[in-house]
């Protein structure tokens, strides 16, 4: 079991895709439900890994079998603390999309097959632990999301698909390069990501070491996305379907961070170090641009999706502290990387959701525009008392998880980059403030008639929800299931950049 | 000169064996074949299997057997089957792995096109015997260039092909576009021949051996001057760019590729292809290796080609056109493989040219395959226009996929073997840790980026778009297999990369191994 089970959760989706290949397309309502049911064993199985992981440390669930042997290349996977609660929001958040797909009416089977195929490649980015493995699930998961934004997405969708893809992909051919690089440098000739990152390749080597660095540096940043690498999210997150832009930011985003923390720090931690202000000071004006744009935005969806600029800002700061060439000690650069990888699941649950609710109004209004809307408070309660919550867990209102996720970040980066830190406390106040003048706009006021028989969420809709939101408030009251899995690889990682 | 064998030759015998029984079946079978007008000339039962032949059947079990013969040989004569890897016939070949496998590209690509030459002279049937007769003498005649070790059996090898060659661009005699293919290849080709003539004129006599081998080690003696050299190199090389589709010989592509029947098209994007590349990799190997430093010429060469042939690709509108530009490209990517290899001369594992057998393995499936596509569509809509691509997805959903697959390997996105053959080639060139190869590698991958564009424009087209006519378009059978068959296999063997990555381990080995 602990053998395979990455591997069953990873190639599952793929299996229940032949599946749905196999029912016929008129098969509409077939076709949903069989993806559906067929989206919960990795959901389970994920569950599973979180819970057996808890509590213990290092790499877990390791399977590797030799691939490629002639270029060294292994299937070669494995669980940590920094995987573990990505298996589960990925499986989480693809079930939840497939259930507010439920409305897609439009080319039914290639959605939900492409989304299958989504679903296998963002597992098999967290499993891999081969450089060469990593980089095909890495570029599988783009594919199938250029389809959804290109098939099902908004009405600059084309534009939008390929912004996407061209962009993301400049960024993964550069870390190909770097892998390569990576790979003859160790002169073992081993994609093995943790015997790469053991031997520490290029250490002292100034300039080499600093090209290897900002060549995996712009392919995890165009991900994650940092300023100046964000102008395709904009365009994507709004263009996309309401499912698509779920994983979008739910998701695919987590990658590049993911990338930062598997790869980037542990390969080269020299350069890390040496570039971290570099990486602070991008990061911080992620995090007050993002917020200012935000607030700027008339789209609700697109205010959504400059808010992910905002947020991805305090992981990439969390990143930033923790590799700092500060005096900062062990457990402060430990709590930054909790705060960046709590952040990580929290923003993943919570635009989330954000998203989802963005979508149930477009559904009904046919409009995002936030200067249409107001009162709907009083029309559509159940959709009130959610988008209070989620809104209110994104701006970092204690007793969600959003703070504890910020508070950790801001905690651990306090003493690594004093000033960045300070000045990134604008950005949380103008977040507050967008979000409590969405609120306003959307829920408050007086009711505009136009609105005022809209139906309030149906069932499909609060089950797509509700188990978002009680992970917000879970995580948020009691944190402790989730950095107790968290808390070893934070430990283990920063060691390598502070002594305690 | 040891074990000369004339078992060595038997894939090209085979081939110009089946070509000529394809050719004498084309005249009796068909409608208005011999047999048609006597049938009782024969007999019956004789009659009836005369008549049941079929020049295409011929020429596929021609080459199916060539293809077995081939591997064959070059099992026989691996490092751990035999003394050496290498066997000298005459002067004028030399059977080696490399020239081997090179000559195994081109029947497997002639084996995709005969199918697709089915489907696409369904009307126009009573010439098949001459069609595959010529297909089978250019097949043969790309085997005999891979092997060939003088500049005579070089230059034959290489009209060979391109007399052949200019005829099949030219076989749809009614379409103007394929006379002018055939016209324009003709010149441009008659052209670079002579220039190439030229230069091996003044190699002889500087060095007074037409051996490879021998104008290898009379170079290396050093007594040449450099200019003198040069020109001779560059004259010599001409023919090979222009087969290879080299920026700056591959003006004659774009009309060729769009004007020629697909089949032929096909043909010439890969068989070609790989003649030009494994007389080129030998020239540059043999000869030159030890005299002059190429490698800044091939790599200037390789960025030429990619950066040229991607940009010209984006603004075409119709999909031929535009994998002429494509496949311009992918030669400038497979020049970055020569080029490592040319650093790296004394690694005995030959890494580079193993990834340049990889790369074309990829290329060979993902081109035959997209050819079959594009040869497809063009039967079921009559036209190669983007426009024709609209709403594929939910006309014929099988080849718009198995396009999307052949897309993401030509464009050297995973899960493909084309994944795989960019990611070795560009491997092969960071491995030699010098600067201008990165500088190559590096464009390698921005050129990549570029390419998605366009192959992702047709794609767009496929899915995005909405189809004039909705209705479906089952693709004909003879094509479609050859689709499926390329699309299976693309991604299939990056599955299962390992049993491919030693056939190419066993296939790069060169002769005479410069020293």
């Amino acid at each position: 079991m602990d053998r395979w089970v990455l591997t069953v959760i990873t190639f599952w989706p793929l299996a229940v895709l032949a599946g749905v290949l196999c029912i016929p397309a008129r098969m509409e309502r077939a076709i949903k439900w069989f993806s559906i049911a067929g989206s919960l064993p990795p959901l389970v199985l994920s569950a599973w890994l979180w819970l057996d992981y808890s509590g213990q440390s290092g790499m877990r669930y390791v399977m590797k079998v030799p691939w490629i042997s002639a270029i060294g290349v292994d299937y070669h996977v494995g669980a940590d603390g920094l995987s573990v609660p990505m298996f589960f929001l990925t499986a989480l958040l693809t079930t939840l999309s497939l259930i507010s797909s439920l409305n897609i009416t439009v080319r039914v089977k290639e959605y939900f097959a492409l989304f299958l195929l989504l679903e296998t490649g963002m597992f098999g980015v967290f499993a891999a632990l081969d450089y060469f493995l990593f980089y095909v699930f890495w570029e599988i998961s783009l594919v199938p999301m250029y389809f959804l934004i290109g098939i099902w997405g908004g009405p600059r969708r084309e534009y939008a698909a390929i912004k996407f893809f061209l962009y993301t992909l400049v960024g993964s051919v550069c870390m190909l390069l770097a892998i390569l690089a990576l790979y003859f440098a160790t002169g073992a000739e081993t994609f093995d990501m943790l015997q790469i990152a053991g031997q520490q390749p290029f250490a002292g080597r100034g300039v080499v070491q600093a090209l290897v660095f900002w060549a995996l540096f712009l392919g995890f940043a165009i991900k994650v996305p940092v300023w100046p690498f964000h102008t395709w999210l904009p365009d994507a997150h709004v263009e996309a379907p309401t499912a698509g832009s779920v994983i979008l930011a739910g998701v695919l985003l987590k990658m590049g961070c993911y990338g930062f923390l598997r790869i980037l720090l542990p390969t080269l931690p020299e350069a890390s170090a040496q570039f971290s202000v570099w990486v602070g000071a991008l990061a911080l004006v992620s995090i007050v641009y993002g917020a200012f744009v935000a607030m700027a935005q008339m789209d609700f969806k697109k205010l959504i999706a400059y808010s992910s600029v905002n947020h991805m800002g305090y992981v990439m700061l969390g990143i930033a502290a923790a590799s700092s060439l500060s005096a900062a000690g062990l457990t402060d650069r430990a709590t930054a990387l909790n705060g960046a990888m709590l952040q990580m699941f929290s923003h993943g649950v919570i635009t989330g959701a954000l998203f989802l609710l963005v979508g149930v109004i477009y559904d009904r209004a046919h409009t995002r525009d936030l200067r249409e809307f107001g009162g709907l408070g009083a029309v559509m309660p159940r959709y009130s008392v959610a988008l209070w919550v989620s809104c209110f867990a994104s701006l970092g209102l204690p007793g969600m998880s959003g703070f504890v996720a910020e508070f950790f970040v801001f905690r651990g980066a306090f003493p690594a980059y004093l000033l960045f830190t300070c000045l990134a406390t604008i950005g949380l106040v103008v977040t507050a403030a967008y979000l409590l003048w969405t609120i306003q706009r959307v829920l408050l006021g007086p009711t505009n008639e136009k609105w005022a028989k809209l139906p309030d969420m149906d069932a499909r809709e609060v089950v797509s929800v509700l188990p978002l939101i009680a992970l917000m408030v879970l995580f948020g009251v009691y944190p402790r299931p989730i950095l107790e899995i968290l808390n070893g690889f934070a430990r283990q990682l920063a060691a390598l950049f502070g002594a305690g | 000169m040891q074990d000369f064998s004339l078992a060595l030759l038997l894939p090209q015998i085979l081939l110009l064996v089946f070509a000529a029984l394809a050719l004498a079946v084309g005249l009796w079978s068909g409608a208005d074949g011999w047999l048609a007008y006597r049938p009782d000339r024969l007999g019956r039962p004789l009659a009836a299997l005369l008549h049941g032949l079929n020049p295409g059947l011929l020429g596929a079990c021609g080459l199916l057997l060539a293809l077995v013969a081939q591997g064959q040989i070059l099992f026989g004569i691996l490092p751990q089957f035999g003394p050496l890897p290498v066997t000298q016939l005459s002067d004028a070949l030399t059977v080696d792995p490399a020239g081997i496998v090179f000559g195994m590209v081109a029947c497997l690509a002639t084996l995709g096109v005969i199918p697709m030459a089915a489907d696409h002279f369904a009307d126009d049937r009573k010439n098949s015997g001459e069609l595959h007769f010529l297909l089978l003498c250019a097949c043969a005649a790309v085997t005999m260039a891979a092997l060939a070790a003088d500049l005579l059996s070089v230059y034959l090898s290489l009209e060979f092909l391109s007399v052949t060659s200019y005829v099949l661009a030219g076989f749809r005699r009614s379409d103007a576009r394929s006379v002018e293919a055939a016209i324009k290849y003709f010149l441009f080709g008659a052209a670079c021949s002579a220039a190439t003539l030229y230069g091996m004129s003044v190699l002889f006599g500087m060095t007074g051996t037409l051996s490879l081998r021998g104008i290898g080690e009379s170079l290396m003696l050093g007594q040449f001057t450099s200019p003198a050299l040069w020109v001779a190199t560059l004259l010599t090389l001409t023919a090979v760019a222009f087969k290879v589709a080299a920026v700056p010989f591959h003006l004659w592509a774009l009309d060729v590729y769009q004007g020629a029947p697909t089949p032929v098209t096909a043909f010439l994007s890969v068989a070609s292809k790989a003649a030009g590349l494994a007389v080129l990799l030998r020239l540059l190997w043999t000869c030159f290796a030890a005299a002059l430093d190429w490698v800044p010429l091939v790599g200037i060469l390789s960025a030429a080609s990619m950066t040229l042939g991607n940009l010209a690709a984006i603004p075409q509108k119709n999909v031929k056109r535009m994998l002429a530009y494509s496949s311009i490209s992918h030669a400038g990517y497979l020049l970055i493989g020569f080029a490592a290899l040319g650093v790296t001369l004394r690694d005995p594992r030959l890494f580079a040219l193993q990834g340049v057998l990889v790369y074309l393995a990829g290329y060979l499936l993902a081109n035959i395959g997209t050819f079959a596509a594009v040869n497809a569509v063009e039967r079921l809509t009559g036209s190669a226009e983007i426009p024709a691509y609209r709403g594929l997805m939910q006309r014929s959903p099988g080849l718009a996929i198995a396009l999307v697959v052949f897309f993401l390997s030509l464009a050297g996105l995973p899960p493909t073997l084309g994944f795989a053959g960019k990611f070795w080639v560009f491997a092969a060139a960071i491995k030699t840790n010098i600067q201008l190869l990165w500088w190559l590698a590096a464009i390698g991958v921005a050129n990549s980026v570029v390419s998605v564009y366009y192959y992702f424009n047709v794609a767009r087209a496929m899915f995005f778009e909405e189809p004039r006519d909705p209705a479906p378009l089952p693709a004909p059978v003879a094509s479609a297999s050859v689709v499926w068959a390329c699309a299976l296999a693309s991604v299939a063997l990056l599955v299962a990369l390992q049993p491919l990555a030693r056939a190419a381990a066993s296939g790069a080995w060169m002769s005479f191994v410069p020293r």
